[in-house]
């Protein structure tokens, strides 16, 4: 056995941007298990509490993204005193002007980190169409579209009275800004629900204990034996060189990609809200069953459901407000833009555009089509017509995930056709000899999506009652079996990268 | 107030697509079947036009029910 090295330990502890720290990582559960004794010992002091929160969020993020941690910092200081500034000052002018700077400051640092090179790239792509693009040296801090629509919603909030105080404290504004349990993926807690947990006293019922660690003990299964398993086994293979492969390959791998993307984005949040619960706190979950969406409208508030609250309450309402007198004419151009944005928010391509601006056509399309569809409802019996509208928005999503998945713009339309002109069905008993785990593997985890909610109430009130030590137990036994599964390398959650 | 719930009550009913449609204070959108985000800026803009008056977004965030409304309306008269 190897000696203790201290300065190996001590430099283990500094932000390493080859290895940054991952959320299900046995370093990170060592590190708030340190943590969580801490925050319990002084649990009932505030100030205390408050204060180990804000270290260990702050510690996080700069074990994920180094001294970026100061930009995060500095951006929360300066919305913490526009914020103050649009309560305090009288003129409905000034408020509008403290607002645009605040919009100015956030949007403009996002648009500096995440589109720069984008931008560089459409304009040389436009102007000198075959020209090398200038490409800079940008890394954005990771999180920054999150955190960023975060602190936004305290200052809109503010303006329109909805939070009727500000926040008198700048560290609990810190705090709500880099509170680790949203800060690398969402979901997008906002500031009227959040805050005010950091002023009251968080309550750690058994109930919320076993919670807690139920979700963290779930989403790592989803992320480990569901998304990573089947990316690093089959999807990720084919959407690397697709050249290798059958059309029938690239089918099977959009439906792979689907079911990736969400197990990978649930898995996460999860444990995200899992770990809020296990300090007492209630953030929002993204996810309700996604799946079983009839029409994209309802994907849409069934899916990432904090960003879409968002994108709601702060653009696509506005928007819609001040055109209401279009009509119809004004809502659907608000519907677009909305769309538009939250492409480009996902990603600074091509493919995220065109990805938002399918999204935006298919919701159009439901607001057009539902007269008509209420008719083909009327004379199909409701099962069918159910099935039906499950199955067809379950296509429309597997296939434009191919958009989130490949490289490039040319990359997926090679990949459309290859998946649509090369099918050989006969070819199935062949793949599925070579692909039986990562098929029953997505079969079995789409299947569990479809289970009633009662189902997972019954297991959970069964994980309830079990002794601490057997669920401890339990949790130490998933680890060490999900760990096997690791064979390659961590993988990054995919929805980092937004 | 009166004058101002017949009004309303009416453009409700054209808007909502119902002849017998009554208005309550407590009356929101989860109680109308046609209430959706759509058909809810149509009767705002509907309105303004009939009252002569017009909103903020500001205002109509805060606004809980069909009776913070008419409160608002006659507010703005």
């Amino acid at each position: 056995m190897g000696s203790f090295n201290l300065q190996v330990f001590l430099q283990s502890l500094t932000y390493n941007p080859a290895n940054p720290l991952m959320y299900q990582s046995v370093t990170f559960f060592l590190l708030f298990a340190v943590f969580y004794i801490f925050y319990s010992i002084f649990f009932n002091s505030r100030p205390i509490r408050n204060a180990l929160l804000l270290v260990f969020s702050l510690y996080f993020y700069y074990k994920l993204s180094g001294l970026f941690v100061f930009v995060l910092i500095a951006m929360g200081t300066s919305d913490y005193f526009i914020g103050m500034g649009i309560f305090k000052s009288r003129k409905a002018h000034i408020k509008n002007l403290l607002l645009t700077l605040s919009v100015l400051i956030n949007v403009g640092a996002l648009m500096y980190f995440k589109y720069t090179n984008f931008l560089l790239e459409s304009w040389t792509g436009i102007v000198h169409p075959g020209a090398e693009p200038l490409v800079l040296k940008i890394i954005q801090p990771i999180g920054i579209s999150y955190f960023v629509f975060k602190t936004l919603t305290y200052i809109f909030d503010i303006q329109r009275e909805v939070i009727e105080k500000p926040e008198k404290s700048w560290f609990r504004y810190i705090l709500y800004v880099s509170f680790f349990p949203n800060i690398l993926a969402g979901p997008i807690s906002k500031a009227r629900d959040l805050l005010p947990q950091f002023i009251t006293k968080p309550e750690i019922s058994k109930e919320a204990l076993s919670k807690g660690l139920f979700l963290i003990m779930l989403g790592l299964i989803k992320k480990i034996a569901v998304a990573d398993y089947i990316a690093s086994n089959f999807v990720d293979r084919i959407f690397e060189s697709p050249e290798f492969f059958t059309g029938f390959d690239a089918y099977m791998a959009s439906y792979g990609a689907m079911i990736q993307l969400f197990f990978d984005f649930a898995g996460y949040t999860d444990m995200m809200v899992g770990f809020a619960f296990l300090m007492g706190f209630t953030i929002e979950h993204n996810f309700n069953k996604p799946f079983l969406a009839g029409n994209i409208s309802e994907f849409w508030r069934r899916w990432h459901i904090t960003l879409y609250n968002w994108l709601n309450e702060y653009l696509y309402q506005p928007m819609a407000f001040a055109w209401r007198r279009w009509k119809l004419a004004g809502a659907m151009l608000a519907v677009f833009l909305t769309f538009l944005i939250s492409g480009l928010w996902h990603g600074a391509a091509i493919t995220f555009v065109v990805w938002g601006l399918l999204h935006g056509l298919a919701i159009a399309w439901d607001v057009f089509s539902s007269s008509g569809r209420k008719k083909v409802q009327k004379w199909m019996p409701k099962v069918i017509y159910k099935v039906l509208s499950i199955l067809i928005t379950f296509h429309f999503l597997v296939f434009t995930a191919v958009l989130l998945k490949a490289k490039t713009f040319s990359d997926a339309i090679d990949f459309w056709k290859k998946m649509f002109t090369e099918i050989d069905l006969s070819l199935f008993s062949k793949w599925f000899g070579i692909y039986t785990t990562p098929f029953l593997v997505m079969v079995i985890a789409l299947i569990l999506q479809f289970l009633p909610n009662k189902m997972y109430t019954s297991i959970f009130n069964f994980f309830k009652k079990w002794h601490w030590t057997l669920k401890a137990l339990a949790f130490a036994i998933l680890v060490i079996v999900l760990y096997q599964l690791y064979i390659l390398e961590a993988m990054p959650f995919i929805y980092i990268q937004f | 107030m009166e004058d101002i719930i017949i009004k309303t009550r009416d453009i409700f009913r054209e808007i909502f697509n119902d002849s017998s449609l009554e208005i309550t204070r407590e009356m929101t959108a989860n109680d109308v079947d046609k209430w959706d985000s759509l058909t809810h800026l149509t009767m705002i803009a509907k309105t303004e036009a009939v009252f002569g008056i017009k909103f903020k977004l500001k205002e109509l965030v805060k606004m809980k029910n069909v009776g913070d409304m008419l409160d608002k309306i006659q507010e703005k008269l």
